[in-house]
């Protein structure tokens, strides 16, 4: 988790979700619908991005997972949440860790994406507040910084 | 006005970078020691009454500390809608009181009948599973066009099922009859809205706790603390100092959250039979069919021309479904009557709405209050019009709307800045509007536009008050206290803007909590009605105006200069005539503070009421493509034009007119919340079943600002934030006529209502027209 | 929350098969999960024992072989159908109905096999299965058999699995020479069930059809092939005016209903479209298949 291990004892039925919000008391993954429809709770299991309150934390069991808290590192923000601050892409903020990490999977796959594919790889978080047009801009301004960090 | 340094710029919002490390705390993300988990059990029955319910098994079952239901809660009539504490009722748009806590009868499917809290969230799912309730049913009444009707069965004890005394809320303006007989043409048609539900992304959540000294606080996702605060008391029975009310981030609330969706009063009582805290978060299941939605309208609207294309006579009779409480229903009726009357010149109007109760979910408040319906209705009817009597839509709107130094009939106040005309030329540039489009294939080309003039908060009808306090740290730093909640809106970030500009500060050393806390928050009335920037904006303004002349008579002392020769610019205070003369106001705070004789704390304090209500204008133009063998439509550019005196933040007003138009996409060609027509059980209430639009789902978005600098408005500005969804649907329905020559007049426009309508060949365009012949003399 | 439940994770298909004939109708099982939990959390399903089939070891396969054809394992993610290149150049239409299924999360998570089993009407995946002749393997207590993807579904829901039966396995046979396939839906939003859906396999040679599949979902009570609008085409030299008559044809086979989603009259309208245009994409799409020649 984040880096981290951690062991825990949950029922077999505990959610991937509810593990992470009551026992690791790591709130930063919501709960938006239970149904696996509006990607609120997306959080990162072996660099995929999945729904953790449709996966049994048992499921989790020795993988790597990551969740928004694990994006900054020492305190210094990752591209994408510099991103998404500076471009206005934050509202409520209640979708914002579920885009981060759909974002974070889909940067790690496609460093170049267009304007089309940034919002097909989202279309899965789903966002009241915003209207999308400043997460697509800060996806592809974290995409560029990403590229030229790499680059320099 | 001078060179502004802050105010105008796109700064990051104050608390973005809390909410982009996944710190930000909403209410379901608190724990407390002890705390109890709360589930409700709700009527499967749409229309019943409660004859008993045996809770005694339930209570058996371990882990269950306490149950409630109508027996357990104080006999106290209400209306859980926020607004209508600040509005005076009147005859004609009256405040109904037909709510208790928990009911002995149960009028929609989903109502609560019971509410238990326990040690765990399962034990207590279990002991509803243990809860018999004897139920005896009654006839529902689903729709509300059929409620109308005079031999409906009644759900309160009200005629015809209208909630307002069964009367009409009733608008008149000139005479009607007149109008129409003056009218060279006439053009009747009826337009109808589906049922939307707000969806935040954050379903609705309160955590009480009830202690032995006798305070119950709240901790509740909501827009408006100091309302919820009120509302509680009364409905509780208790003192209002003994009820506090802590607001967290909140996940958006659109209007949903603007009263108290029963959760508050449910985890409150829990809380103090048990004494321990008690959680309630909603499912999104509960979101859907047990908070509120947007009120359905159907509308048959009669138009009268002159033969030199000015409006005569504007009448509508509406019917509104309320589901099955009155709520915001009077005030959103009467909303919908106001559409008709404010942005068009027209000297003769007369609005009857009628709201109609039906056993389905409550309809509340939902961004656009009634706008987007009576805005649906008005411009695909003034679209139809002016094509009908052969003119450019644009043409015949320029002619008969209301400008600068008219009366806005909605407050009865002279409108002081419009930057309307502006909106509808530089918009319909940009479109390219009147141009050819290509038509390929099975796919057609067209553009729509609507018109709305809004409203910046409820003054003069409605109470309009806010009060900030900005108080000076000695390090400089200006804190700012608001009772305004940060739903996503960006209001505190605008706040903080507005006071660094005014008091010369640096952003950075503004400090804006973003917790409000009824305790020690000034009052607001909280977020909706497009109201913050205009009413918090100018309040903050005022307060930190107040501090700047204590910061300079206090300066004044220090540099032996006069007051009105100092300037304060990015922290520093310095005279202009002697700039060698200069301090900080770090310093002056600090100074001051500490002084062994004559010390003061800066504080500067503002409750304001807007002298006036500065309509925000806007104009939507909407590019569609339809595939006439599917019936497709697919939006490939919305240009909207904006009017909102000024940007405070550019990046933050855009960010609301986006999320407006996304959600004015939905309500046009998505959104539509279904009951079964025989049980009232609410048919889609998931994301599954009902379809908000996702990321693919929003075309670009050109956005057009214009700044029509409103001298009433801090630094010129008027509120955005419904307006971005009010016009949309209408633009596109007017756009799919273009495409196709098919008026569909039912929301949402579906594939399924265009590809019948293509079938069925139906050229909607000639609606009825009577075309009287007049003398030309 | 889930209703609580044993959670059971065999290490075998066999050791799956067998836990199943022991709890009957007690048992579900678990693959990715995203059709079971949202069944369980709206109270239809409520199973004591969840069979996890996720700890066995080498069944998330995606294999090609030529001649062979395609094995796509029972843990297979629909994501990796999506991704998987061989399967973009040789089965088209499955590619296309991978890409538009759920979104992406849930891709990662939800099984092909899952899918098939949930046998949704709606499910994107069988109409381009079904015009590629797939073959499932199914694994029992007593052994192993193969049913074809066509018999398989028995209706909205049901499937011909015995009580003691898991999918074992998918297989596609190698696509024709000379053919080429699409895959078409018609929801409301980019994330949607699909109101209507569909795919169509051609063989054309010398501007002859040799052979045509096509199947249609969400119109009748599983999803189906159209047998019908097949013989009209099938042997025929192809031209628009048969491409029409085809579609048409294919309207009497199906029996839609209305649901939250669209009506019955807009399925019959826009079914005839659906099979128009996913016959004449796959038709524009011959030339590319691997080793297939332009007519």
């Amino acid at each position: 988790m984040n880096e981290e291990d951690f062991t825990l004892t949950v029922e077999s039925w505990t959610t991937l979700l509810e593990a992470l919000r009551s026992h690791l008391n790591l709130t930063g993954t919501k709960y938006g619908c239970g149904t696996g429809e509006c990607g609120a709770c997306t959080v990162l299991v072996d660099g995929k991005p999945i729904l953790a309150c449709m996966t049994l934390a048992v499921a989790a069991n020795g993988k790597e997972i990551m969740t928004v808290e694990g994006l900054a590192r020492n305190d210094i923000l990752h591209p994408i949440q510099q991103a998404f601050i500076e471009h206005g892409a934050i509202q409520c903020g209640f979708c914002t860790p579920g885009f981060m990490m759909t974002v974070k999977a889909m940067l790690d796959e496609k460093p170049d994406p267009t304007e089309e594919e940034v919002r097909e790889y989202v279309k899965g978080n789903l966002c009241r507040c915003a209207g999308y047009a400043k997460i697509a801009m800060a996806v592809l301004a974290a995409a560029a910084e990403k590229r030229s960090k790499r680059q320099s | 006005m001078t060179d502004l340094s802050v105010v105008g710029r796109s700064l990051p919002r104050i608390e973005a970078a809390e909410k982009a490390t996944g710190l930000a705390k909403y209410v379901a993300d608190l724990q407390f020691p002890g705390m109890l988990y709360a589930k409700v059990l709700r009527s499967p029955y749409a229309h019943a009454r409660i004859n008993r319910i045996s809770i005694e098994q339930a209570e058996r079952l371990g882990g269950v500390k306490a149950i409630i239901t109508h027996k357990d809660v104080p006999k106290v009539r209400y209306n859980s809608a926020f607004a209508v504490e600040r509005y005076a009722p009147t005859q004609n748009v009256p405040r109904i009181e037909d709510q208790y806590i928990l009911n002995d009868k149960v009028r929609y499917v989903g109502e609560a009948v019971a509410v238990v809290a326990a040690t765990e969230e399962e034990t207590a799912e279990r002991a509803l599973g243990l809860i018999d309730v004897d139920y005896e049913e009654l006839p529902p009444i689903l729709d509300f066009e059929e409620a109308f009707k005079r031999d409906s069965p009644r759900i309160h004890d009200v005629e015809n099922n209208v909630a307002t005394y069964g009367k009409p809320i009733v608008f008149e303006y000139g005479d009607i009859a007149k109008g129409f007989a003056e009218a060279d043409f006439v053009f009747e048609e009826k337009y109808k809205t589906s049922v939307q539900q707000q969806c935040p992304l954050e379903p609705h959540a309160s955590i009480a706790s009830y202690d032995t000294s006798g305070i119950l606080t709240i901790w509740s996702s909501t827009q408006g603390p100091f309302m919820l605060r009120k509302l509680l008391s009364r409905a509780l029975n208790m003192p209002l100092y003994r009820v506090r009310v802590i607001q967290p981030y909140v996940g958006g609330g659109f209007g949903a959250k603007t009263e108290m969706c029963e959760n508050e009063p449910f985890s409150a009582l829990l809380s103090i039979k048990t004494r321990r805290p008690v959680k309630l978060t909603y499912t999104r299941m509960e979101e859907f069919c047990a908070t509120r939605t947007r009120h359905p309208m159907s509308m048959s609207l009669m138009v009268g021309v002159k033969k030199d294309y000015l409006l005569s006579a504007i009448k509508a009779k509406a019917l509104v479904g309320a589901g099955a409480y009155a709520s915001h229903g009077p005030l959103v009726t009467s909303v919908i009557g106001s559409t008709l009357t404010r942005l068009y010149r027209c000297p003769n109007v007369r609005y009857e709405g009628y709201l109609v109760y039906t056993n389905t979910p409550v309809a509340g408040a939902f961004r656009g209050y009634g706008g987007p319906q009576g805005y649906f209705a008005l411009e695909c009817h003034m679209d139809a019009v002016a094509r009908a009597l052969g003119m450019d839509p644009l043409q015949f709107k320029l002619k008969n709307a209301v400008g600068q130094g008219d009366i806005d009939r909605g407050t009865g106040w002279t409108i002081t800045s419009d930057g309307l005309r502006e909106c509808a030329e530089k918009g319909a540039e940009r479109i390219g509007w009147g141009k050819l489009r290509r038509q390929t294939g099975t796919r057609r080309r067209g553009v729509g536009m609507a018109w709305v003039m809004w409203e910046s908060g409820g003054r003069p009808h409605g109470v309009e008050l806010s009060s900030v306090i900005v108080k000076m740290n000695e390090d400089g730093k200006a804190t700012v206290l608001t009772g305004c909640p940060e739903i996503g809106t960006g209001t505190l970030t605008a706040i903080a803007q507005i006071v660094a500009e005014e008091l010369g500060i640096r952003m950075e050393d503004t400090h804006v909590p973003t917790t409000v806390d009824t305790f020690y928050s000034p009052f607001d009335q909280g977020i909706s009605a497009t109201r913050s920037t205009y009413v918090i904006g100018e309040a903050a303004k005022r307060a930190a105006e107040e501090a700047r002349t204590q910061l300079k008579k206090h300066a004044s002392k220090l540099l032996s200069v006069q007051e009105d020769d100092l300037e304060i610019r990015e922290g520093r205070i310095y005279s202009r005539m002697q700039p060698e003369k200069k301090t900080t106001v770090a310093e002056v705070a600090r100074t001051f503070q500490y002084l062994s004789s004559g010390a003061a704390t800066i504080i500067g304090r503002c409750s304001y009421e807007p002298s006036g209500n500065a309509p925000p204008f806007a104009v939507h133009f909407a590019e569609v493509e339809v595939d006439i063998e599917t019936g497709e439509v697919d939006i490939l550019r919305i240009v909207a034009a904006h009017d909102v005196g000024k940007s405070i933040n550019p990046y933050m007003v855009e960010a609301q007119i986006e999320g407006g138009i996304a959600q004015g996409i939905g309500y046009a060609l998505y959104e539509e919340l279904l009951v079964n027509k025989k049980t009232g059980i609410t048919l889609n209430p998931n994301f599954l079943d009902y379809k908000v639009p996702t990321s693919v789902d929003i075309p670009e978005i050109d956005i057009i600002i214009v700044e029509s600098n409103d001298p009433t408005g801090p630094f010129g500005a008027k509120g955005v934030a419904e307006t971005g969804t009010v016009p949309v649907a209408a633009a596109i329905a007017n756009a799919v006529y273009d495409a196709i020559g098919v008026r569909i007049k039912e929301l949402p426009v579906t594939p399924e209502k265009i590809a019948r309508a293509l079938q069925e060949n139906h050229h909607q365009e000639k609606i009825h027209i009577t075309t009287r012949t007049a003398s030309l003399g | 929350m889930l209703p609580s439940f044993e959670l059971l994770e065999p290490k075998t298909l066999r050791d799956a098969s067998c836990l199943l004939a022991r709890y009957g109708d007690d048992a579900k099982v678990l693959a990715g999960g995203t059709d079971l939990f949202v069944q369980m959390r709206n109270g239809k399903v409520s199973p004591k024992y969840m069979i996890s089939l996720m700890r066995i070891r080498d069944l998330d396969y995606l294999r090609y072989e030529e001649k062979a054809g395609l094995r796509i394992g029972a843990t297979c993610a629909i994501r990796s159908l999506e991704k998987s290149s061989i399967v973009k150049q040789a089965y088209r239409a499955v590619h296309e109905a991978a890409y538009s299924v759920g979104t992406v999360q849930v891709r990662n998570m939800a099984t092909l096999a899952g899918n098939i089993c949930n046998a949704s009407p709606a499910a994107d995946m069988a109409p381009p299965l079904m015009v590629f002749g797939a073959e499932l393997e199914i694994v029992g207590r007593d052994g192993k058999k193969s049913v074809a993807l066509e018999n398989f579904f028995t209706g909205p829901k049901k499937t011909a699995l015995a009580r003691d039966e898991v999918l074992a396995e998918i297989r596609l046979p190698d696509p024709p020479l000379h053919s080429g396939s699409a895959f078409l839906k018609i929801s409301r939003t980019g994330s949607d069930l699909a109101k209507i859906n569909g795919a169509a396999m051609l063989v054309v040679h010398g501007g002859v059809c040799i052979d045509v599949k096509i199947a249609l979902g969400a119109v009748a009570s599983t999803p189906i092939r159209v047998t019908g609008s097949e013989r009209t085409l099938k042997g025929k030299r192809l031209e628009d005016s048969l491409l029409e008559k085809t579609a048409d044809i294919a309207v009497d086979e199906i029996s839609p209903i209305s649901d939250v989603r669209s009506s019955e009259e807009y399925r019959r309208q826009v079914s005839k479209i659906l099979v128009k245009r996913m016959l004449r994409a796959a038709l524009e799409r011959i030339d590319c298949v691997p080793g297939g020649k332009a007519i």
